[in-house]
């Protein structure tokens, strides 16, 4: 699922996509739809809403390619730009109004799994930006440099992130896991 | 804890279900954005666009107005928002130096002339063959994407941007698609539409930029084929959408000696001119691309506000600047010089009109050049003989 896509070995691509080739921008872009959309649609939580913020996030991509610097890396910068579309998406009045009474009328407690119904759970909980963090971590497989130029913070910043949202998921698992 | 995080994920993720042709889907989606989203919010960007330029024009002047110093070789000393004609020094060629509308002479505007000189409307900017610098002589920014045939740098009428015209790709051999940009010096080049081809080889022609007019968001790109059989095509374009105003294409009958496209600085009025052996003939087009006049000659320039064009009647024939609309002629040029170049005032009515008083048998060297600047009633200003205009 992760590829590594840098401007620094790609350079000829973001060149050609700067002065309009749309093949060369679809090589450099292409192979990180699919992560943009499952980042999308674990922040959004809807297919819909997502396909529309990856969508508008490969159009400012599209605008916004001269700022990736030779030598960034493709993958965090674009998915940084699929995290600020989304948290947009989020600050609408309709998606905060929809989404919030959907919360309230999912059913709770008939899922088979206590344990993994109990995690997902916990995930829901945590604060936003934890889960970002870790979904980037665990679920994209992004090192932690990655994470956190996908977040604009810190390296350290991040590795405190996924530290604190591992210890508030299962304080007990993480010692296991030590 | 990882594997039970992933799983957890997985789960909520199954409801996104099959991917596949996703991408295809997203990426065609992403760039049908690029037009459309600015579609539906035109009149929004408009008024911020408004709001920003006027900004950065603002903030501009304030800067330049705040590092104005004197110039140390001498001359008057100009204020760094003064509009200038700038020209080369005439007796170092990579010195640029300046004339203020008003006739007074600066001595030194900068170096790097040797390859540009090319200055933005009011001669605050200029382009030199690799960079673009100020009236200080700072280098603002490097020329972006020069592509393998030098782009012609078509400046803006806000005093900061340029146009050029690049190929999509670098490398290859064949024609590729020519791409209209426009620039911020020391910023980064905007893709605005996809606008005619870029020939191959050094020899065959590029589409070129008539006008650049952030101010009132167009441009005029042109472009000259000549297979299969001799055709011009103008484009008139929305430089915040890349959409097209209007175009069209003419093919004309056997091959003319000349076809030439120029406009207005605002993009407002466009003037394509023929010119067979036996006659020379324009057709102005106004802002919505329909024909509004016929002037008998070649259209050399327009003043700024468009009402004046310079025009060539024939080659042979004195230069004349001819009020267009009703054909009126208020100034004549010497005979047997024929036109060179034009700067109009950005913002004023005079116009510099350069006419070519000796031709060098050596065509790297530039003709000598006598400059006219010519009031909008027909009189004549001031004049400078012997120049070579940047």
């Amino acid at each position: 699922m992760a590829q590594a896509v840098t401007a620094g070995g790609e350079l000829s691509l973001r060149e050609q996509a700067l002065t309009g080739d749309e093949a060369a921008f679809e090589a450099l872009i292409g192979p990180l739809v699919e992560l943009a959309l499952r980042l999308a649609h674990s922040m959004l939580g809807d297919r819909w809403e997502a396909e529309d913020a990856t969508q508008e996030a490969i159009t400012r991509a599209w605008r916004k390619l001269g700022q990736l610097r030779q030598g960034m890396p493709v993958r965090p910068w674009f998915l940084a730009i699929v995290i600020n579309q989304c948290r947009n998406t989020r600050r609408t009045r309709w998606f905060k109004t929809a989404r919030i009474a959907e919360v309230f009328q999912r059913p709770r407690g008939d899922h088979p799994d206590i344990e993994r119904v109990d995690l997902a759970r916990a995930l829901a909980r945590l604060p936003s930006q934890d889960r970002q963090a870790l979904f980037l971590h665990f679920y994209l497989d992004l090192p932690v440099d990655e994470v956190a130029i996908s977040l604009g913070i810190s390296p350290s910043a991040a590795k405190g992130r996924i530290y604190r949202a591992c210890h508030r998921l299962r304080p007990d698992l993480l010692e296991e896991d030590k | 804890m990882r594997r039970d995080v992933i799983e957890a994920f997985d789960k909520s993720q199954a409801e996104l279900g099959d991917l596949n042709g996703v991408r295809e889907r997203m990426l065609r989606g992403g760039y049908a954005g690029r037009t459309i989203r600015l579609d539906k919010a035109l009149h929004l960007a408009a008024g911020i666009a408004a709001i920003l330029i006027a900004a950065l024009v603002i903030g501009t002047f304030a800067y330049i107005r705040a590092v104005a110093r004197p110039n140390p070789a001498g001359g008057f000393h100009v204020p760094a928002t003064t509009p200038l004609i700038l020209l080369h020094d005439p007796a170092t060629v990579g010195q640029i130096d300046g004339i203020a509308w008003d006739g007074r002479s600066t001595r030194r505007v900068g170096d790097g002339g040797v390859d540009g000189g090319t200055s933005n409307p009011a001669g605050t900017l200029y382009a030199t063959g690799t960079d673009i610098r100020d009236r200080t002589g700072k280098v603002v920014g490097p020329l972006a994407n020069t592509p393998p045939k030098t782009a012609r740098v078509a400046w803006a009428d806000d005093e900061i941007h340029y146009c050029q015209v690049v190929p999509a790709m670098y490398g290859g051999r064949g024609p590729r698609n020519a791409i209209l940009q426009l620039v911020a010096p020391g910023g980064n080049a905007s893709n605005i539409a996809s606008i005619g081809t870029y020939g191959p080889t050094q020899n065959t022609p590029v589409p070129t930029v008539a006008a650049c007019s952030v101010e009132n968001d167009r441009a005029v790109v042109s472009e000259a084929t000549v297979s299969p059989g001799f055709s011009v095509r103008d484009w008139v374009v929305q430089l915040s959408t890349g959409r097209i105003l209007w175009t069209h294409t003419i093919k004309l009958p056997g091959s003319p000696a000349g076809v030439g496209i120029v406009a207005t600085h605002d993009g407002q009025f466009v003037a394509q001119s023929i010119f067979s052996p036996t006659s020379a003939n324009a057709t102005i087009y106004g802002p919505d691309g329909l024909a509004i006049a016929h002037v008998a000659g070649w259209v050399d320039a327009f003043s700024w506000d468009g009402s004046l064009a310079v025009t060539s009647p024939s080659a042979t024939s004195p230069v004349s600047l001819v009020r267009w609309q009703d054909g009126t002629v208020v100034w004549t040029g010497q005979a047997g010089l024929p036109f060179r170049t034009a700067r109009s005032e950005p913002g004023g009515t005079r116009i510099a009109i350069g006419l070519i008083a000796n031709m060098s048998a050596d065509p790297t060297v530039a003709p000598t050049i006598n400059l006219y600047v010519v009031s909008a009633d027909g009189r004549l200003v001031w004049s400078k003989n012997n120049v070579n205009l940047a």
